[in-house]
């Protein structure tokens, strides 16, 4: 069973081909520049196969996507004889409001539910339509599934998804909180149950992913409770350049002060915060941590800060759940800095949790693993997370049962 | 259908600015005028331009870094060849603009569309002698373009159907409002602005009021980012004034008849930011420098102004 996975953004398409049988990446690749001069796919045979550049016109996503089946198939970069091998496809899609909970086969009904939650995700939803759309006019056989990041924490309760606003805003605009990086919460709930080698069901858990952006996510039998973004992933945990929690008076404070419009203060507070802001150095954290601790003044107190944070919340997250058994970290940053896990995780005995400072320092670039002391109590385990394959799973799951 | 790629002919604040807007939407822009040395000095100003949005969190290096790729610098009239869409924001006068169409149109494949910046002359009056009418249309950008989210667009008489809806998804591109108007003189924002900057420097040089007073009486009492003086001197005072003596001689209307405060302005030098010092004076990073609005007695007092 061949399943192809889709993220199609405003000027770029990144697919990933899987072999179900043994869940193998076939190919995969990313189209860039769609519709402005100088687009190419950069395309590679398998997971880590050599890279190859095509530097091709590329008019818009169906000619993207069209270039892409190409591809697939051609005698030089291909992998499949024939088109008809790819079973179905599945999209990734930013948000799906409050009117989705799980990944679900795209229908007219379900296209136009994406379209009326363009108004939360202006520069991602209009994006994915465009490939779903172009798929569709391709190929208009081939069966589509789309998975959301929102939908895993559509379980959250009203208590947990509103905010302290009038009531009428909830009612009238859906103003609330939704979460994001649902699918990647998801994976590695699964994946940590099974290395526990204990029922999803029994489990309560909380997921830390670090990335570009960051949320975390406490998770009771398999379900999001609670989640660090909110109506958009602005809020929660610092991240590379974005603020996370602030006080939303602060804002109207410095928009007032500089006379900032909305899309400036907009900017400063997705582009310029974050640790990028408090370092003033970068917003890479690999950068703040190179040296570390005698680099920087204002990198350690990034990293501090950042750190912080989530302390902060696996706090509240453990008494949201009342108790943890296991803390996940995943993501780029989650799964590659021993430094972060190792602030957050100080001084943490009395809630249980102990890591082990040569587990820590050794389980990254891929690596997955327990990284806890034998006492603790609370399990801590690095997990790379492969949202992909989850999507592609997803799609194989929904297409099986038709 | 092909890919984009904008020319723009023209390096003024609103040719800067066109260019500044169209690479931030994604899309290649060529920057053409006749001289090396004025691209050159045009793309320094664009520089500067992102520079202080980056002071003001409104772009990040990087971002500034990937929109100046973006952008390219000619001398060859040829490069709009290749063009999808062909923007005139050369300095007003008729004549010129008309042969640039005629030579455009020469070169460039028919599918190309050509968009006139200017609110002064009407798109028909420009389309004159072209053997593609059909593809040129009006858009009058506002300075600064990538911060006024309003075009006004306007079709001549041999205006097509499909360019006009070409011109209106150019406009979704930039996120600009689209205020369809007929071709007319002075448009809508032109024609309503000159007679009010007109009176506010009428009251001034009766010694009604103040500068500042007269912008903020304008700008707090109706609710305007900007007082009329305040905006004039971003305009540029000198295009300002041949604005209004082109609508005079259209419209025979009064209204557009220059006070006389503009004219000895323009005669001094006195163009507004781009020469550092109009109603207001200006710093060389071009923000104005506090209390220094104009008072009628600057004007009059011998040497008072090539001093600063």
């Amino acid at each position: 069973m061949i399943i192809l996975v889709l993220n199609c953004g405003s000027s770029s398409i990144k697919y990933q081909l899987f072999n179900m049988a043994d869940q193998s990446v076939m190919a995969k690749g990313l189209v860039q520049r769609i519709g402005i001069a100088g687009s190419n796919i950069v395309h590679r045979k398998g997971d880590d196969g050599p890279k190859v550049t095509i530097n091709t016109e590329i008019l818009d996503h169906k000619d993207g996507i069209r270039k892409v089946f190409d591809l697939l198939v051609s005698a030089e970069n291909g992998v499949i004889k024939s088109l008809h091998e790819i079973e179905a496809a599945g999209h990734r899609i930013v948000h799906g409001g409050d009117k989705f909970s799980s990944s679900v086969l795209v229908t007219e009904d379900v296209l136009q539910a994406i379209r009326d939650c363009v108004v939360f995700a202006p520069l991602h939803n209009p994006a994915h339509l465009k490939g779903l759309e172009a798929v569709t006019e391709i190929l208009p056989d081939l069966k589509q599934v789309v998975v959301f990041d929102t939908a895993f924490h559509q379980t959250m309760k009203p208590e947990a998804f509103l905010y302290g606003i009038p009531y009428s805003f909830y009612e009238k605009e859906r103003i609330r909180r939704y979460g994001f990086h649902g699918t990647s919460h998801r994976f590695v709930s699964r994946r940590v149950a099974q290395l526990l080698k204990r029922p999803l069901e029994e489990l309560k858990l909380i997921t830390i992913h670090l990335g570009n952006g960051c949320s975390i996510c406490a998770i009771d039998k398999g379900k999001s409770v609670e989640t660090s973004m909110g109506h958009t992933p602005l809020e929660g945990l610092i991240m590379g350049t974005r603020s996370g929690d602030i006080d939303p008076a602060v804002i109207l404070h410095i928009m007032r002060r500089y006379e900032l419009t909305p899309h400036e203060v907009d900017n400063l507070l997705n582009k310029h915060s974050g640790v990028l802001g408090i370092s003033a150095e970068s917003s890479d954290l690999r950068d703040l941590e190179e040296g570390w601790p005698t680099r920087s003044e204002r990198a350690n107190l990034a990293l501090d800060a950042y750190s912080h944070r989530i302390k902060k919340y696996v706090g509240a997250y453990m008494a949201v759940l009342n108790g943890c058994d296991a803390i996940v970290w995943t993501a780029g940053v989650g799964e590659n800095s021993p430094i972060v896990r190792s602030i957050v995780c100080k001084d943490l005995g009395w809630l249980g949790v102990e890591i082990d400072p040569v587990l820590n320092d050794k389980t990254w670039r891929g690596a997955e693993g327990d990284i806890s002391t034998p006492k603790a109590k609370v399990r801590n385990f690095v997990i790379p997370t492969n949202e992909e394959l989850v999507i592609a799973e997803d799609t194989l799951g929904i297409i099986d049962k038709l | 259908m092909s890919q984009k790629l904008v020319v723009v002919f023209g390096v003024g604040p609103v040719g800067q600015g066109l260019a500044q807007a169209v690479a931030a939407s994604g899309c290649d822009v060529v920057l053409v005028d006749e001289t090396a040395d004025k691209l050159l000095e045009s793309m320094e100003k664009i520089n500067q331009a992102f520079d202080s949005e980056i002071a003001r969190w409104g772009l990040t290096e990087g971002e500034k870094k990937a929109i100046l790729n973006r952008i390219r610098t000619s001398t060859d009239l040829k490069e709009a060849s290749k063009a999808s869409h062909v923007i005139e924001t050369i300095p007003e006068g008729l004549d010129a603009k008309r042969d640039l169409f005629r030579k455009l149109d020469a070169i460039c494949p028919p599918e190309t569309l050509f968009i006139s910046n200017s609110a002064t002359f009407p798109v028909t009056d420009l389309a004159t002698g072209m053997k593609h009418p059909e593809r040129l249309i009006g858009m009058h950008f506002l300075n600064p373009v990538r911060k006024t989210p309003v075009v006004e667009v306007s079709r001549g008489t041999h205006t097509s159907d499909a360019m006009l809806e070409n011109a209106k998804r150019f406009a979704k591109m930039l996120e600009k409002t689209v205020i369809q108007v007929y071709e007319y003189p002075g448009l809508v924002t032109t024609r309503v602005f000159l007679p009010m900057l007109n009176q506010a420097a009428k009251v001034l040089n009766e010694g009604i009021a103040g500068c500042e007073d007269i912008d903020n009486a304008m700008k707090l009492g109706f609710g305007l980012n900007m007082g009329p003086f305040a905006l004039a001197d971003q305009m540029g005072i000198d295009a300002l004034l041949s604005w209004m003596e082109n609508l005079h001689h259209e419209t025979n209307d009064n209204a557009f008849l220059p006070s006389k405060l503009i004219r000895k302005m323009v005669r001094a030098g006195l163009n507004g930011i781009k020469s550092g010092h109009g109603f207001y004076r200006y710093g060389t990073d071009g923000r104005r420098i506090e209390g220094s609005g104009l008072s009628i007695r600057d004007l009059s007092a011998p040497g008072a102004i090539s001093k600063r």
